[in-house]
């Protein structure tokens, strides 16, 4: 048999069990919309960690994130930057969005949004950003899937059947189970996926340099010591500079528990504890980048002029000698990782597409089998939508992606006034978003016009706060009743007293 | 529905800072968080951007972020274990 083939078999057996291990999840959960989009409010710490976790590891992990440090070198420390203090907002706003959550039956982000301030074009403003940023997400990891399967194969599968066999197994398994499906299938993929970086991360210095220390040594006896002082290298190769990676970090941290896949699995933890203690160990997940960064930098000198510069670890893969057996396990970590970021993804857009942007459009109530109709609908639409753009579009998805950070970074002083600023009003969270998301967009597709050279969501954050203050002070706020979900004006009440 | 504005606090509210140990913890959390990310940001991670001298094998650059990472673990579980567990909200 030859070695790809070999290969193709471990992958192929790893998928059928990802497969039937979603299918079975479902079982556990009731037949209702919250069972669907929340796992009834029932999920503990260790699931809960893989499902926050597979966020981290999206197939930007195995490919974007080696690639970075591979052609851009320090500059890929920002990944671990920005996820440091980018999850603790999560610990103080998780729990609260839980309560509220429980109380009130919100299963999504724009859903309690929307209710606190008292607006449905709310919802749908969101529920339009949402997908708008979640269909790139989701084609680039198809992309990933499937470029991984056609290097590792030679070319015998090629990159179309490669993301449609792997996001097929996804397609079904998110369909038949929900939010289930994905917190058991990320568990067992994230502890895969652990293995596999360790592994590479530790072996691969090892074999082409003899050591992690012996590796960047010789990267500074090379002479590319510029490729390791913070803060690394731009897109094309010159120093990137401080202004664009401090902007950069910041914006990403605001927006890291913003991203609504993240944000909604606020609703499906068990209690408050359970949430805060998957936080405090977030950290111990984000560890795992530094493998993979040294996966990226390993490859520097071994292999220079790799391009696409993402296609640096199925090259490494392709290029060194290890058993297949031990090349197909790899494979299907990084499947694993591109998988389980995928199936969140697509879960989510489809919640969302139905509960915050179909239904507040829609007159009368919707029963819940006809609400989990639409949501496994929408997960077949989105699929075949993310699909087309994956295999058939050369439509610049990268760049949309970027553009998707500032935007969802607009999301945090939204969320942020609806616990702490009771004055805070509809009237003025939708223009500080909508004036948020246009600055954004505006510093995005025309960067000669920003005065100082920083990340376009830095302006669009300044002008969101901005209005969103302005105007909440000059609209009625809203009655006490909607609030007092929301804040605690009781205890409030004596503090000020006291 | 618009029964107006009489008694909405017009600044920010926290809870939670009624209680002085709760209130020591937080801010202390605070701190450490603001001081973590300073030190990621321009202008302080200019002057630990180097390379030499190497963490267990990790260029000084590379070290310090890590570094960061494991304070901030650190201090999410001092916060969490100063928070008292069934902390709901009483209403």
């Amino acid at each position: 048999m030859p070695e790809w083939a070999i290969i193709l078999l471990i992958c192929g057996l790893y998928l059928v069990l990802v497969l039937g291990l979603g299918v079975w999840s479902g079982r556990t959960v009731s037949a209702s919309v919250t069972g669907y989009v929340a796992g009834d409010r029932t999920l503990g710490v260790v699931v809960l960690y893989f499902v926050l976790g597979a966020s981290v590891f999206s197939s930007f992990a195995f490919l974007g994130a080696p690639g970075w440090a591979y052609s851009r070198g320090a500059a890929a420390f920002y990944i671990i930057a920005y996820g440091t203090v980018g999850m603790v907002p999560f610990y103080f706003l998780g729990p609260r969005t839980r309560q509220v959550g429980e109380e009130l039956g919100f299963v999504t982000q724009a859903e309690m949004l929307s209710h606190r301030y008292d607006s449905r074009t709310l919802s749908v403003v969101l529920a339009v950003l949402s997908v708008v940023a979640f269909v790139p997400y989701l084609t680039l990891q198809m992309k990933g899937a499937g470029l991984l399967l056609e290097t590792i194969s030679e070319g015998v599968v090629p990159q179309w059947l490669g993301a449609l066999v792997a996001y097929g197994v996804v397609l079904v398994y998110v369909f038949a189970s929900g939010m289930m499906a994905i917190g058991w299938t990320n568990t067992v993929q994230g502890l895969f996926m652990m293995a596999v970086a360790w592994f590479l991360g530790l072996y691969l210095p090892e074999a082409l340099h003899g050591g992690i220390q012996p590796m960047f040594e010789a990267i500074v006896a090379n002479g590319q010591e510029a490729m390791l002082e913070a803060p690394g290298l731009a897109a094309n190769g010159s120093t990137w500079s401080w202004a664009g990676y401090s902007s950069a970090v910041i914006v990403s941290a605001v927006g890291f528990s913003m991203w609504p896949h993240l944000f909604m699995r606020a609703f499906t933890a068990k209690s408050d504890r359970t949430l805060k203690l998957t936080v405090v160990l977030y950290p111990t997940f984000q560890l795992f980048l530094v493998p993979i960064l040294l996966i990226g930098f390993a490859g520097v000198l071994a292999f220079p002029n790799v391009s696409p510069a993402d296609t640096i670890v199925p090259h490494l893969l392709t290029q060194i000698e290890l058993s297949p057996v031990l090349v197909g396990l790899v494979c299907a970590g990084a499947l694993a990782a591109s998988m389980s970021s995928g199936d969140a993804i697509l879960h989510s857009a489809a919640s969302i597409g139905l509960r915050d942007g179909i239904k507040p459009l829609l007159t009368g109530t919707m029963s819940d089998t006809r609400q989990r109709q639409w949501i496994r609908g929408l997960v077949v639409a989105i699929s075949a939508a993310a699909y087309y753009f994956a295999v058939f579009s050369e439509v610049g998805i990268v760049a949309l992606l970027l553009g998707a950070y500032g935007g969802v970074a607009q999301i945090f002083p939204l969320v942020f006034a609806a616990f702490y600023w009771p004055r805070a009003t509809g009237a003025g969270a939708l223009s500080g978003l909508l004036a948020g998301i246009g600055v954004n967009t505006l510093f995005l597709v025309g960067p000669h016009l920003r005065p100082l050279p920083l990340h376009e969501g830095v302006y669009g954050l300044i002008a969101n706060v901005a209005v969103f203050v302005t105007v909440s002070l000059l609209t009625t706020p809203h009655a006490r009743d909607r609030l007092s979900a929301y804040t605690d004006f009781d205890r409030a009440a004596s503090e000020q007293a006291g | 529905m618009a029964d107006a504005s009489e008694d909405i606090p017009e600044g920010l509210v926290f809870p939670g800072l009624e209680n002085e140990t709760r209130r020591a913890s937080l801010l202390s959390f605070l701190a450490v968080t603001i001081i973590s990310g300073l030190a990621l940001l321009w202008p302080v991670y200019p002057f630990a951007g180097g390379i030499r001298p190497y963490v267990l094998g990790l260029p000084f650059s590379f070290a310090w972020v890590v570094g960061w990472l494991i304070v901030m673990f650190v201090a999410l579980v001092f916060l969490y274990r100063t928070d008292e567990p069934g902390e709901n909200r009483t209403d």
